[in-house]
């Protein structure tokens, strides 16, 4: 038993978060104060630089276009490519500062915590909770039926937990900054807003619902343990670590969506004629909210690909709530993650899922069409 | 020893099973890796996101790909 110990004080990074493995040659190394001083100087450097390249890049792109490859002032290609110049790198600088400091925060946030937090929890308190959470808590579409096995077997209530399934991709930071760097923070902020509601109000209506019984037997039959939480004590030094690997990880995977979105955006930006959307997706459109949900269920993006896009729509006349209507069953409602919950929810709870979460967005847009 | 890769078969589960299978070789340690992907399976070990690594019984790492020095240090610790 001592030996053991003795070998765990030799090899303390034995957290179960599992930070980025670069972060490995640094633990052994503890940070002093100088260190802390140096890390300190070069992030705000860092942050300067950022602002400055940033404040550059309209300006820029505009010299690129017209002067280096010389386009015509008013073409519809100048017009593209200058939209596409500009959006490309501003969108990158965006994502890459948001994710290093949700990165960071995460690493305080593991879904056994959450689930911790949520056990035992009241219905509405309980709802708004898991809404709240899904937004900071590292979640992957792949682990959504072990997370949903491990939070209803540890006594998390049905709707609870599917509220948090609603929340976590809707409601996500790449989509909150894509919003804000595209369409301004209030756009950003409804979208924040309407979001978290129908997360919760959705998780609400079906934990009233007691569809307990249209989850797969072979799930009520386990029972797990909510306070198995893993230990995650990390060091400043990993939790910074924590930040890169996210940048890493999450714009190597989504910088080639939000490029192809921005090149489809640049398309529309520059050929589609002024009001042309006003027609098939304006205010005067009462179908155009429900098309826009029914068509956004089956296809299947990520928030980097499909907000640049939506910001051409806008800019043609389309109306805001079709378009966030459209974005949040985009995001939302995902066939292929129905088709992963079908190993745990009977197809009747399935249906009701997809109808209950359809409609509040449905109301989203409706919404908004009749207020802005 | 006996170590446990959870994951449903998506890409990343499939790159933790063969850091770990890379990283017991490179240890040569006796070892017995087995893949799960029964999600029952996995709610009983108590891994609520994949990919997940469960070492004699005690989950490791969960919801990321470990690095094969963290899998070395794990193997490492249980022989001592």
């Amino acid at each position: 038993m001592l030996d053991k110990e003795e070998a765990m004080k030799e090899i303390p990074p034995i957290s179960c978060s599992c930070p980025d493995g670069k972060s490995m040659e640094n633990k052994a190394v503890k940070p002093g104060a100088g260190q802390i001083f140096y890390t300190i100087i070069l992030m705000a450097a860092g942050v300067a630089l950022w602002f400055l390249i940033y404040r550059q890049l309209s300006s820029f792109s505009v010299f690129l276009t017209y002067s280096v490859l010389s386009l015509r002032q008013g073409s519809h290609l100048g017009a593209a490519v200058s939209f596409f110049l500009y959006d490309t790198p501003k969108v990158l600088m965006l994502l890459g500062l948001v994710i290093y400091v949700v990165g960071i925060i995460r690493t305080f946030f593991t879904p056994e915590r959450t689930r911790k937090i949520l056990a035992g929890k009241r219905e509405s308190v309980g709802n708004i909770l898991a809404a709240l959470l899904g937004i900071v808590t590292p979640f992957c579409s792949c682990s959504a039926v072990p997370l949903f096995i491990g939070f209803v077997t540890a006594g998390v209530p049905l709707g609870v937990t599917l509220s948090f399934l609603v929340a976590a991709p809707m409601v996500n930071e790449i989509a909150l900054v894509l919003l804000y760097g595209l369409l301004g923070w209030k756009v950003a902020a409804l979208y924040l807003f309407t979001g978290l509601m129908v997360a919760i109000v959705s998780g609400w209506i079906i934990g009233r619902l007691g569809m307990e019984r249209h989850i797969e037997e072979w799930v009520l039959e386990l029972r797990t343990n909510a306070d198995t939480v893993p230990d995650n004590k990390l060091t400043w030094n990993e939790r910074l670590n924590g930040g890169k690997a996210a940048v890493v990880d999450i714009v190597g995977r989504v910088w080639i969506y939000v490029i192809a979105g921005i090149a489809v955006g640049a398309g529309i930006h520059g050929y589609v004629p002024e009001g042309f959307m006003a027609t098939i997706m304006g205010k005067g459109a009462w179908w155009s909210v429900p098309a826009a949900v029914v068509i956004g269920i089956p296809m299947y993006s990520n928030a980097a690909g499909i907000v640049p896009v939506i910001h051409a729509l806008l800019e043609k006349g389309a109306a805001l709530g079709t378009v966030l209507a459209f974005m949040m069953s985009v995001i939302a409602l995902s066939l292929p993650e129905m088709v992963i919950l079908r190993k745990v929810l009977k197809p009747a709870m399935i249906g009701v899922f997809i109808a209950v979460v359809g409609s509040g967005i449905l109301l989203v847009g409706y919404l908004f069409n009749m207020v802005i | 020893m006996e170590i446990k890769v959870c994951g449903p078969g998506c890409a990343n589960c499939t790159k933790a099973e063969n850091i770990v299978r890379e990283a017991v070789a490179a240890a040569g340690v006796d070892a017995e890796i087995l893949k799960i992907s029964d999600f029952a399976e996995m709610a009983k070990l108590g891994v609520l996101s994949t990919p997940a690594i469960v070492i004699n019984g005690q989950i490791k790492c969960v919801g990321k790909v470990p690095a094969k020095n963290e899998v070395l240090a794990w193997l490492k610790e249980k022989n001592c």
